[in-house]
């Protein structure tokens, strides 16, 4: 074939390409709407028909006229789905049929460059320059002027301060939460182990006439639907305590003055970021971890991975699922709230799968403020913030490093290596040391002024009698007491570490020590109650039994102490004060 | 020989800037590099949906990029009640408890509905029918077990950044699930 | 386009919902009927994904050598086919480049998104690469380019005003993309990307209208998205524009025969310049230089505040912030009518725990304000430095594609009368147009790279 013929031969091919194209584009375009009338999920025909046999209902004719519409609708449906799945490969054929025709006749009728005399360089320059400028400059208008005019007509409603927003709302403008006061923090038993976390009580009256299983002296019992281990919380007028188990988990609130239940908090249904299955250790359960409350919300979190925030009059606030941990022994770090933030460790695994994260989530919302992963393995301490070396500080523990993080920002100021494996017995805190303890082998002070790795240098002593295994110890800045599972009693002086004495109490112990003004309670495993002198003497000076087995810390508060047992929330003694209670929506 | 003009000093000053940008781009990019890798995964992600999230608004079917939705219904059998007034498979008040389309919610007939035995019946999903609109889900999980539940298809789903039904859904029900573990399932304990 | 697959995928790992007991009770089976298992096709692998990343490395690889080494013009047209259908229609046109810009950028300010490897490596790679060969991604590995590289029939020369006044829309959309992205609101790109439709075969009738215009214009207006909507470009022409080795027209000296003058269909061949300023203009073109730079600050704080005045709009895109704004509309405007069904759906989320919503989202517009100034202040900068940028004159004595508009599709390549002596089609005997060289410069070299 000739150049020529060749030539006339592609020119038609690109014609008919061209013409087919828009047909088929058009016929889909066309196809497109007339499917709505056909839709099975808009058809209005079809819910016509279904109403009227609704006022009919043996009509036989009707409901085959039914059948046919429905059928036909569905036909058509698919063949609609199909039709445009074939156009569309119709489409891309005589778009490639027209590309590649047009580009070969193109090509064949490629005008030779014929270079002209190029013109003075420098006007042509001139006026490229102007040229480019006026263009850029109109674009940068245009685009202003679009951005200015939506601005100003299509702005949303939301404010950019709290301020703006309470005025749109109508409400007063709050004034941001200052949090709870270092008074009221002490005046309530707000997490694990007391408002400062370490196990001492504000209050110095501690009731121990009383009888378990008679009910003297017992202010009032109530039981507790869902079993759990973590300890009881109290703030001013509401006992607060968690149970769960695979069925259920939730949060349930007593009254302080006489211990009915006023709500019980359901953790709502969540699905668990996809990981591991769950695997409950009977002598952990679901509910170990105590929850933890800033007197605006009671915050709570389970084995199951899931986070959960109620207001202190049951609504819930938030929740999240942080997923299923891996943990030997089942979960059983408690939360800790402070400036606003709740802290939530989350240490599982081994250390080389860096799976541990230490979360700080914003009280109010749940949102997270900071989080830092942890290349440390499971843990069963509980972090503890303190105030020392003029900051405040968060501790938290796991095999092998002791870190201090600061609490606003997450960054770490200290980290010590000093602990050792199945790591339970949580931080405490006096007089300028941080004791920490290596389960079973050794009680160790730290300095916390130090900044980096202190291991070497900021071990004020270490000493090797005396160290608990799952209990934490408790301190009044003179001596430290620390009682093991199978009931060793031991008293170590806080400057040295020296052992000053060590008694057999002949039960065994899960709950950790309080004390309580110059004395030591300790609640053993059976229900017994014991009050000892906080001192070397270790003197036994009363003793209380419950009738019920007790694995929980108790909560010692403003003249009450409270126990929980395996099925109940027992309450002892009489509040002293006269706490205001909480209205809705505190 | 080198065929280059020799170059001028303005051109070797020009090279020399280059060079040094160029320098302090592949620096930015290693540090940008060094910093994401902190916070990346090795694994690539994918969309799911979190049946607990589901309100079940319908916009599965007509929002997903696809014109047949990557989105189908589930069926956790498992948790199925087997029910011979299945409230998934019939309209609220039935004409009669037969498989005739006057009585059907799915407008695509994508349930099928097998007798077992007396009175359970079998319902499962035909998928390649299921538009994933979710009149099914609405009826089981409100007056039934809730076993029926939208899920995405991964052979389907072309997997987009940013999934158009996500942006659209009421109930924040989508989430992104690292490849290795790709499917959320309606679950219970047992 | 996923493989399907018959493998029995239980559900992997789930954690028990708490859910209370069923309302009907489970079904007491007499027969032997075995309740069924659920069944799930396989995801596609995650080694598949490694295996795009190696690809994208090779072909990046690839097009470099074909253009620098092989200046081969069908070696390039046959990757750029390849890269169509592989990254394009057989993966769907995602993961891409292009988009990867967006994921980058939500890494970097939300500290719960975890970036898949294969996503940075996607976005960093074209990037380096260009850093020494230029934009080779351009030219054979992007599909969309690929695309509209393809396409281009009867190429119309766009007035080199006209694409410069557009080529300002690059700028601002990267910034919009990121803008958006690293507040979390939304990917922009990937929503208005008009290509994406064609490759998955499906697409909202505005996406598809909107595809088949570019496709319609591509035919006649070279890569039209590349050059004037682009994002990723502008990282691209910024880091081709300080590559290591550039793409040349002629493999030997340009003898400034002008014929390869407009072999571009993209317009980023620059001729020489030689011919000096007159004095005078120099002092006038100095002083509106200076003058310009100094406007700089201004345009950057202008912009900056239409930036933070266009916030307004631009957070709505997040979807705390239109939930909120449901809710705030409802209640401060409650409507005579009933909500849609979807709208009443979200808004009984919003009630549930409106306090902490509207918190979030008064905390999430005020990123948006803030990044609506960054938004505005660089839009105001580009601006600014694309109007300094006329007065300084480029110093050229070849005809030379510029490093950061050049595609490196090759296409020029052929036009140039030494590359036909370099392949071997000159006519024997015929002299080489141009300024004239003496026999004894000017040995021709086998390589085409400087």
């Amino acid at each position: 074939m000739t150049g020529a013929e060749i030539q006339r031969h592609l020119g038609w091919v690109v014609i008919v390409a061209a013409v087919f194209s828009i047909v088929v584009g058009a016929a889909m375009f066309v196809n497109h709407f007339q499917v709505a009338t056909y839709d099975p999920l808009t058809s209005s025909a079809l819910a016509e028909k279904k109403d009227l046999l609704r006022e009919d209902p043996p009509n036989e004719t009707l409901k085959q006229e039914i059948r046919d519409l429905d059928l036909q609708i569905r036909q058509r449906f698919f063949r609609h789905l199909a039709f445009n799945r074939g156009g569309a490969w119709f489409l891309l054929g005589g778009l490639a049929a027209f590309v590649i025709a047009g580009r070969y006749l193109v090509s064949s009728r490629i005008a030779l460059p014929a270079p002209q005399r190029r013109p003075d360089d420098a006007s042509a320059l001139r006026r490229h320059a102007q040229a480019g400028r006026r263009a850029v400059a109109t674009t940068a208008t245009i685009v202003a002027i679009l951005l200015l005019l939506l601005g100003f007509t299509l702005g949303t409603l939301v404010p950019e301060s709290p301020e703006a927003l309470a005025r749109l709302t109508g409400g007063e403008p709050e004034a941001p939460d200052p949090g709870p006061t270092r008074e009221e923090l002490r005046a309530n038993w707000p997490q694990f182990r007391g408002p400062t976390g370490d196990g001492v009580a504000t209050t110095t009256n501690l009731p121990m006439n009383w009888v378990g299983a008679t009910g003297d002296g017992v202010a009032w019992k109530s039981p507790v639907p869902l079993p759990g281990f973590g300890s009881p919380i109290v703030w001013q007028d509401r006992v607060l305590l968690s149970g769960g188990n695979e069925t259920a988990r939730a949060v349930f609130c007593y009254s302080v003055a006489d211990g009915r239940q006023l709500w019980q908090g359901l953790v709502p249904p969540m699905t668990a970021p996809p990981g591991r299955k769950l695997e409950v250790q009977e002598f952990t359960g679901i509910a170990a971890p105590t929850p933890a409350t800033d007197g605006r919300r009671v915050f709570a979190i389970f084995a199951t991975g899931e986070l959960v925030a109620f207001h202190l009059d049951g609504r819930l606030a938030w929740s999240k699922h942080l997923g299923v941990p891996e943990n030997p022994y089942g979960f059983a770090t408690s939360l800790v709230v402070h400036d606003g933030k709740l802290f939530v460790q989350y240490d599982q695994g081994e250390a080389e799968k860096e799976l541990s994260r230490l979360y700080a989530y914003d009280a109010a919302t749940g949102r997270t403020v900071w989080e830092q992963r942890r290349a440390l393995p499971s843990s069963w301490t509980t972090p503890l913030v303190i105030e020392a070396a003029g900051k405040p500080q968060l501790i938290v523990t796991s095999q092998p490093w002791a870190i201090a993080y600061d609490p606003a920002s997450g960054a770490e100021l200290w980290r010590a290596d000093c602990l050792g494996a199945d790591l339970a017995p949580s931080p405490i805190f006096a007089s300028d040391l941080l004791y920490l303890v290596h389960p079973s082998v050794a009680v160790i002070a730290l300095r916390v002024d130090g900044s980096g790795d202190v291991t070497q240098t900021h071990i004020a002593w270490q000493n090797e009698d005396g160290a608990p295994d799952i209990t934490s110890p408790v301190t009044d800045g003179a001596h430290i007491f620390a009682v093991t599972t199978w009931g060793t009693l031991a008293c170590l002086d806080a400057k040295t570490g020296a052992r000053l004495a060590e008694k057999d109490l002949e039960m065994e112990f899960n709950a950790s020590p309080i004390l309580v003004g110059s004395r030591l309670l300790l609640v053993g495993i059976p229900g017994t109650a014991l009050l000892l002198s906080a001192d070397p003497a270790l003197e036994i000076l009363a003793r209380a039994e419950l009738g019920e087995t007790v694995h929980a810390s108790p909560a010692v508060v403003d003249g009450r102490l409270y126990l929980r047992g395996k099925d109940h929330l027992h309450a002892m003694g009489n509040p002293t004060g006269n706490p205001a209670p909480l209205s809705y929506g505190q | 020989m080198d065929p280059q003009p020799p170059k001028s000093t303005g051109q070797n000053r020009r090279d020399f800037l280059r060079q040094g940008f160029r320098g302090a781009a592949l620096l930015g990019m290693g540090g940008l590099v060094g910093a994401l890798s902190w916070r990346s995964s090795a694994e690539t992600t994918r969309w799911q949906i979190d049946p607990q999230k589901c309100v079940r608004c319908g916009q599965c079917a007509t929002a997903c990029v696809l014109e047949h939705s990557a989105v189908r219904c589930a069926h956790a059998q498992a948790m199925c009640g087997y029910c011979e007034l299945c409230t998934g498979y019939f309209e609220p008040d039935p004409n009669d408890l037969n498989t005739g389309a006057e009585n059907q919610l799915c407008p695509t007939a994508a349930i099928r509905r097998r007798f077992v035995e007396d009175p359970y019946f079998e319902y499962t999903i035909d998928e390649a029918l299921c538009i994933g609109c979710a009149r099914c889900v609405e009826g089981c999980n409100r007056f039934g077990n809730g076993s029926l539940y939208l899920q995405v298809r991964h052979e389907i789903c072309v997997n987009c950044n940013e999934c158009a039904i996500a942006r659209v859904c009421p109930g924040d029900a989508f989430l992104r699930v690292p490849v290795s573990r790709p499917y959320i399932s309606k679950q219970i304990a047992h | 386009m996923l493989v399907r697959g018959w493998l029995i995928c239980l559900c992997l790992g789930l954690g028990p919902l708490a859910v209370a007991e069923p309302r009907f009770p489970p079904p007491d089976f007499e027969t032997e009927y075995q309740i069924p298992e659920e069944q799930y096709a396989p995801a596609r692998a995650l080694w598949v994904e490694y295996l795009d990343v190696a690809v994208l490395l090779g072909a990046l690889g690839l097009a470099s050598w074909f253009v620098a080494r092989r200046r081969s013009r069908k070696a390039v047209l046959g990757l750029s086919l390849f890269s169509l259908l592989y990254f394009g229609f057989f993966k769907a046109g995602c993961v891409c480049a292009i988009g990867s810009v967006q994921n980058v950028a939500l890494a970097l300010f939300n500290p719960t998104y975890a970036i898949p490897l294969t996503v940075l490596v996607f976005f960093v790679a074209p990037l380096a690469v260009a850093l020494f060969f230029g934009r080779t991604f351009c030219a054979a590995v992007c599909p969309h380019g690929a695309l509209q590289d393809l396409i281009l029939v009867k190429p119309v020369n766009v007035p080199r005003w006209l694409a410069q006044g557009l080529g300002v829309i690059p700028y601002l959309y990267l910034g919009l993309g990121v803008w958006f992205a690293a507040t979390g609101g939304a990917f922009v790109i990937c929503r208005y990307d008009p290509f994406v439709g064609i490759f998955r075969f499906s697409g909202s009738l505005t996406m598809m209208l909107v595809g088949a215009l570019f496709v319609v214009t591509g035919l006649f207006v070279g890569r039209p998205y590349c050059r004037f909507l682009c994002p990723y470009g502008v990282l691209l022409k910024l880091a081709a524009k300080v590559s290591r080795w550039r793409v040349r027209i002629t493999p030997d000296i340009c003898t400034q025969c002008q014929l390869c003058e407009h072999s571009c269909p993209f317009g980023a061949i620059r001729e020489p310049v030689v011919t000096r300023r007159d004095p005078r203009e120099l002092a006038r073109e100095r002083r509106r230089f200076a003058a310009l730079l100094a406007l700089v600050p201004v345009l950057m704080l202008a912009g900056g505040w239409l930036g933070a005045r266009f916030s307004g709009v631009a957070a709505q895109f997040h979807p705390v912030v239109e939930l909120a704004e449901l809710y705030l509309r409802h209640q401060t405007n409650p409507p005579s009518t009933p909500l849609p069904a979807v709208d009443a759906l979200a808004y009984a989320r919003a009630e549930r725990d409106a306090d902490a919503l509207l918190a979030n989202a008064v905390a999430t517009r005020r990123q948006f304000n803030y990044g609506g100034w960054i938004f505005g202040a660089f839009a105001g900068l580009v601006v600014g430095a694309k109007l300094a940028r006329y007065s300084i004159q480029p110093r050229r004595t070849d005809f030379e594609p510029d490093r950061g508009a050049c595609y490196a599709c090759a296409r020029c390549f052929e036009y140039c009368p030494q590359e036909r002596v370099r392949l071997g089609t000159w006519p024997a005997g015929e002299p080489i147009p141009g300024i004239a060289i003496p026999p004894s410069q000017g040995a021709l070299s086998r390589k085409g790279t400087v």
